[in-house]
């Protein structure tokens, strides 16, 4: 069976968006879509109605090519006024966009559609609307599919306390919670007041002078001692180890401190790594003893543990919170100190970038945990704000949900019941 | 009833036999032998059938941990196992010559059952051998076009396990909650 060619073409859509809806155009199979710059060999065109001087471009198209159907994408409800214009809410719906394009063919071009879709239930500000004289027809049409392929997590209010979701996920028990997220309550991203609560300023703070050390030590190849608050730590990065005359009872409050005395880095020459390895074995007898703190660290996990009792549930001042994050790699989680929630998290934004918020509601979880996992994983280079075009064009999908979720959900409930409180000194 | 079944994959000492034993409610079932062949030198005794455990769940379910054979001349039992299986937990021994060949054999093998499932990766043994890069480990993954997560973990851990299987299940389904 030959399959019938799509032709598409754009109006108002920037380069990178065009990209974009390249890409998910190449990804789907229900239909041959073929871009093109040609309006008269197009049969459907892609209008951001957001576009600068849109308007009269839109009108002067409409004149000039009515044999177009028109998809309308715009961040604001738009009112259709032809047969042959549909209205997509931006950002994208992949399912929505795919579902439209779906019926578009079947109906206008008569290309039947294999696997067909189904819409996500619409809500009272409907992201796909269209116009159609037969009220009958319209909704045989297009009204959406009650049942979905893909379900929300929760859609339901939060009820941190004691409440299953909020249970779950958060399996190891972890000593002292708040000094790790915080106390911060839910904000309301609308409310520049309530925005300003949960940022940091990583720069001022004692996690912006281990991070320096430790790209010196880097740099360098050497041992890196660094002075500062009258405290002493070493750095070495070809080992991946990290000593620190005190231990994590002082070095906590430390984070919290403003550092106004410039802090000093002291390369120190190979033969030091001798005598370093000397103390870090008293200090780790001495740990055995359990008569002295945890003082020596790895890397990872003392930027990781630095980043999170700096942040207690917060972000970096300049995170833009409307915009997606991604993570690039699982962080290696059994060794390093655990954030509530953090295995959920991971899984989540492993999966797909959202925006921070997306992620905690999704999770039905505090925003703090995900702030403070998002705040440690970009201190180890494992996240940040997403730059690709993709995933600011088009909304990020709904996770999928396992057929088997009540078998799994026990499993979680019993592997909750026996997990240890863990402490600090159980990080590497 | 329904049962399920999480399959421990990965190669000889990897550390499958003692995962079992660390999650399971009972003592696990066995099949070891004195080894005979190159095995010898890792360790004196080997899985030649399969390990065996359960968790019992709220009611009558049970989750059923099997372990693979480790030696490739086993696979045939690969396949037989992983039969209605939850997900695989691939287990690599980071003292082995090469783990991150370890990891892309089993990988492979297990595809198709990854393909349907999930698969999260534990590395053993890094207190013997440190695992000072999990950059390797990663960068592999992403060679393989596999997403999954991966820990290092002490297979006689009850808390490192957890976080393992606990990223399988959370693979599987990121909004699952627990039951109670």
């Amino acid at each position: 069976m030959t399959t019938k060619n799509v032709y598409i073409s754009f109006l108002g859509i920037d380069e990178r968006s065009r990209s974009a809806y390249k890409i998910f155009f190449k990804k789907i199979n229900q239909q041959n879509c073929v871009l093109t710059d040609d309006y008269e060999q197009a049969q459907i065109c892609l209008v951001d109605m957001d576009a600068y001087h849109i308007k009269q471009d839109y009108q002067a198209l409409l004149e000039k090519h009515p044999q177009l159907i028109i998809l309308v994408l715009s961040l604001s409800t738009y009112e259709c006024q032809q047969d042959n214009e549909f209205f997509i809410r931006k950002p994208v719906k992949r399912d929505s966009l795919q579902n439209s394009l779906n019926q578009i063919c079947e109906r206008f071009f008569q290309i039947p559609v294999l696997n067909k879709i189904k819409a996500q239930p619409t809500s009272k500000t409907a992201d796909f609307k269209f116009i159609v004289n037969n009220t009958a027809e319209k909704k045989a049409a297009f009204s959406p599919s009650k049942k979905t392929n893909v379900v929300p997590i929760k859609n339901k209010i939060r009820d941190n306390k004691g409440s299953s979701t909020a249970s779950a996920g958060k399996l190891l028990k972890v000593e002292n919670e708040e000094h790790f997220v915080g106390e911060q309550q839910d904000i309301d991203i609308n409310d520049p007041e309530q925005l300003k609560k949960i940022f940091y300023s990583p720069a001022q703070c004692l996690q912006t002078v281990v991070e320096q050390a430790s790209i010196k030590s880097r740099q360098s190849g050497q041992i890196i001692q660094l002075n500062v608050l009258n405290h002493e730590f070493y750095f070495d990065h070809q080992e991946q180890k990290i000593y620190s005359t005190v231990g994590p009872g002082i070095i906590r409050p430390l984070c919290l401190v403003c550092i106004d005395n410039k802090p000093r880095f002291t390369p120190r020459d190979n033969a030091f790594r001798n005598e370093l390895h000397k103390i870090i074995q008293t200090n780790k007898n001495k740990n055995l003893k359990k008569t002295l703190e945890k003082q020596s660290w790895n890397m990872e996990s003392f930027m990781w543990l630095i980043s999170l009792w700096s942040s207690r549930g917060r972000i970096p001042v300049g995170t833009e919170i409307l915009k997606p994050v991604f993570l690039m790699q699982w962080p290696n989680l059994t060794r390093l100190a655990s954030i509530p929630h953090s295995v959920r998290i991971a899984a989540l934004l492993y999966n797909q970038p959202y925006t921070l918020t997306e992620t905690a509601r999704l999770l039905a979880i505090e925003q703090r945990y995900v702030f403070a996992f998002y705040s440690a994983c970009k201190a180890i280079g494992l996240a940040n704000v997403s730059r690709r075009q993709i995933d600011h064009t088009f909304a990020s999908e709904t996770p999928e949900t396992s057929n088997n979720k009540s078998i799994l959900s026990k499993l979680l409930n019993k592997l909750k019941r026996f997990s240890d409180k863990s402490s600090i000194n159980d990080i590497a | 009833m329904s049962d399920f079944k999480i399959i421990f994959a990965g190669p000889v000492g990897s550390g499958k036999t003692s995962a079992i034993a660390t999650l399971s409610d009972d003592k696990p079932v066995c099949t070891n032998q004195n080894a005979s062949d190159m095995t010898r030198l890792r360790k004196s005794e080997t899985t030649v059938a399969m390990d065996y455990g359960t968790m019992a769940l709220d009611g009558i379910e049970k989750i059923h941990l099997y372990g693979t054979p480790g030696q490739e001349r086993f696979d045939f039992m690969w396949e037989l196992l992983t039969k209605n299986g939850l997900g695989l937990i691939l287990l690599l021994d980071n003292t082995r010559r090469d783990p991150l060949n370890d990891m892309a054999f089993f990988l492979n093998a297990f595809k198709d059952y990854i393909n349907h499932t999930a698969v999260a990766i534990g590395i053993t043994q890094t207190d013997i051998v440190p695992l000072l890069k999990m950059d390797l480990y990663q960068r592999k993954l992403k060679e393989l076009n596999i997403k999954a997560a991966i820990f290092e973990v002490d297979a006689r851990n009850y808390n490192d396990l957890s976080h393992l299987v606990q990223a399988l299940l959370f693979t599987i389904d990121p909004g699952l909650e627990c039951s109670a």
